[in-house]
């Protein structure tokens, strides 16, 4: 489905991504795990289209575009809601801003609100429920935006342990249930190691230092397995410290 | 009851106040055209009471138009500069220039253009009010929410969608903060006004009573004036918590109200 080549951008003359190959087939997740200020972010606004690259090339579908904009949805850490509209408008966003008729849309909304246990709360503004219920909300606008591919940069790194783990089965619900394909990048290890199709465990200026397939259905628990790819991961990212 | 217990405060430091001013006259003996007691300004108050309303009911009304023609023009210079960034550079300066000149050396100008009746006090309540509130919505329009704006930028909206949807709601708790500031300056426009040439309004009881030294009529016209700045004041607070309610969590809970209770219907 995507396939990168190349990618390259600095900052004031400070490379962040010094030439990245990336290829993502149709409905897998590919999860990056890395160091904050790694560069993930970056990868992902590149991508999105939002910041210009120094050079490389993007394919998706076999097409070469010059970014993604328009062809992918972002889910981002903050929920990025509207603070002046209720749940079931913000779901809508993406509808609206395409200049559709969003009350087409609105049975389908309050469906799948519904589904993500957000039914009684349809009306209320983002202001007035919890945080996990914010992001399940941009999950579902997420749904609406109506993209194949999903670019989810640190989802879920805001919330409290016990809510990241219900929504990590949540949001991988995108991809079992709904088809699509994720990006997901995080800082965490054990949540790409829980969630990733393939995990990339990343250093500084976005090199590539270990290609993990860790094995098993997923959300995977914790168990000695996942927990030796994890020392894996952690000693590579070490090893490139000292 | 936090807010009836400041308001109670509130009424009780006003009374204090009062009574500190009448002491001071009554002690000092002072002569009523120097400075009337709160009890003479208020006898002049309940004698006088058709006439003053009359009277600030024109003022009112310079007031209002003036405020409201304000606010059109701060709307359409700040969503136009917003809308044209090359033009606030060249704009901007421009309008600073013009606050820079004094209100009151327009004030003649004024009277000359557009003649005795309620043109200039319109006009100068409007230029008054323009300035504060065009800043306040320009500034509300540029603050920068770079993730949001990103995230509709990325699902496709327009320009004139992001704006709607986005933009111009956004910049709704600054327009009402500066609408507030301009509300509190908008009497000074209708007074200058009025002394420049008026028949009517408080502004020229004012200068009525300051000429025959009937300094209780002087306080009296402008007890009602501060009663009707502090009643639009009152009026765009109400109207600031009702459209900008998400910022406030009593706010959201009675937005959610208002919209079961519709729901209902």
């Amino acid at each position: 489905m995507l396939e990168v080549r190349s990618l390259r951008k600095s900052f004031g003359g400070r490379p962040v991504l010094e030439g990245l190959d990336l290829d993502l087939p149709r409905g897998e997740c590919l999860a990056l795990a890395g160091p904050s200020g790694c560069g993930k972010s970056t990868l992902l606004h590149l991508l999105a289209g939002l910041v210009p690259p120094d050079g490389g090339t993007m394919r998706m579908e076999g097409r070469e575009v010059p970014s993604l904009r328009g062809r992918c949805a972002l889910m981002a850490q903050d929920d990025r809601l509207l603070p002046w509209m209720d749940l079931l408008d913000n779901a809508l966003l993406p509808v609206r801003m395409r200049g559709e008729d969003p009350r087409r849309r609105e049975g389908e909304a309050r469906e799948l609100l519904d589904r993500f246990g957000l039914g009684e709360f349809l009306r209320y503004p983002p202001g007035s429920v919890s945080g996990g219920m914010r992001q399940r909300c941009a999950l579902v606008r997420t749904l609406l935006w109506g993209c194949p591919l999903v670019l989810l940069d640190e989802p879920l790194s805001a919330l409290d342990a016990f809510t990241r783990r219900t929504l990590q089965e949540e949001v991988l619900r995108l991809q079992g249930e709904w088809g699509r394909t994720l990006l997901w990048v995080t800082h965490d290890l054990e949540e790409a190691l829980r969630v990733g199709d393939r995990v990339w465990v990343l250093g500084p200026g976005m090199e590539v230092r270990e290609r993990l397939v860790p094995p098993g259905p997923k959300p995977r628990p914790a168990d000695g397995e996942l927990a030796a790819l994890r020392e894996r991961a952690f000693r590579a990212l070490e090893g490139s410290r000292g | 009851m936090a807010r009836l217990r400041d308001r109670a405060l509130g009424l009780g430091l006003f009374l204090l106040l009062l009574a500190l001013w009448e002491g001071v006259c009554r002690g000092l003996d002072l002569p009523p055209y120097l400075l009337p007691s709160p009890g003479r300004v208020a006898r002049v108050l309940l004698s006088q009471a058709p006439e003053l309303l009359a009277h600030g009911a024109v003022t009112l009304g310079e007031m209002v138009l003036g405020i409201l023609l304000g606010l059109g023009a701060a709307l359409l210079v700040g969503g136009g500069l917003f809308a044209l960034p090359q033009a606030e550079r060249a704009v901007l300066p421009l309008l600073v220039a013009t606050q820079a000149a004094p209100v009151f050396a327009l004030a003649p100008l004024l009277v000359v253009w557009f003649g005795f009746g309620m043109g200039p006090k319109v006009a100068l309540t409007a230029l008054v009010v323009f300035f504060p509130v065009a800043l306040a919505f320009l500034q509300g329009l540029k603050h920068r929410d770079r993730g949001r704006e990103d995230l509709l930028r990325l699902m496709g909206g327009g320009r004139i969608a992001r704006f709607r949807a986005f933009h111009l709601p956004g910049a709704l708790p600054s327009l009402m903060g500066g609408l507030k500031t301009g509300v509190c300056v908008a009497p000074i426009g209708a007074v200058l006004g009025e002394w420049c040439g008026a028949s009517r309004g408080l502004g020229f009881l004012m200068l009525q009573g300051n000429a025959r030294l009937a300094t209780d009529r002087v306080f009296a016209a402008l007890a009602v004036l501060v009663v009707l700045g502090t009643g639009l004041y009152g009026a765009v607070d109400r109207l600031e918590r009702r459209l900008v309610w998400w910022t406030r969590p009593e706010g959201r809970a009675r937005w959610l109200e208002r919209r079961e209770r519709k729901g209902r219907k």
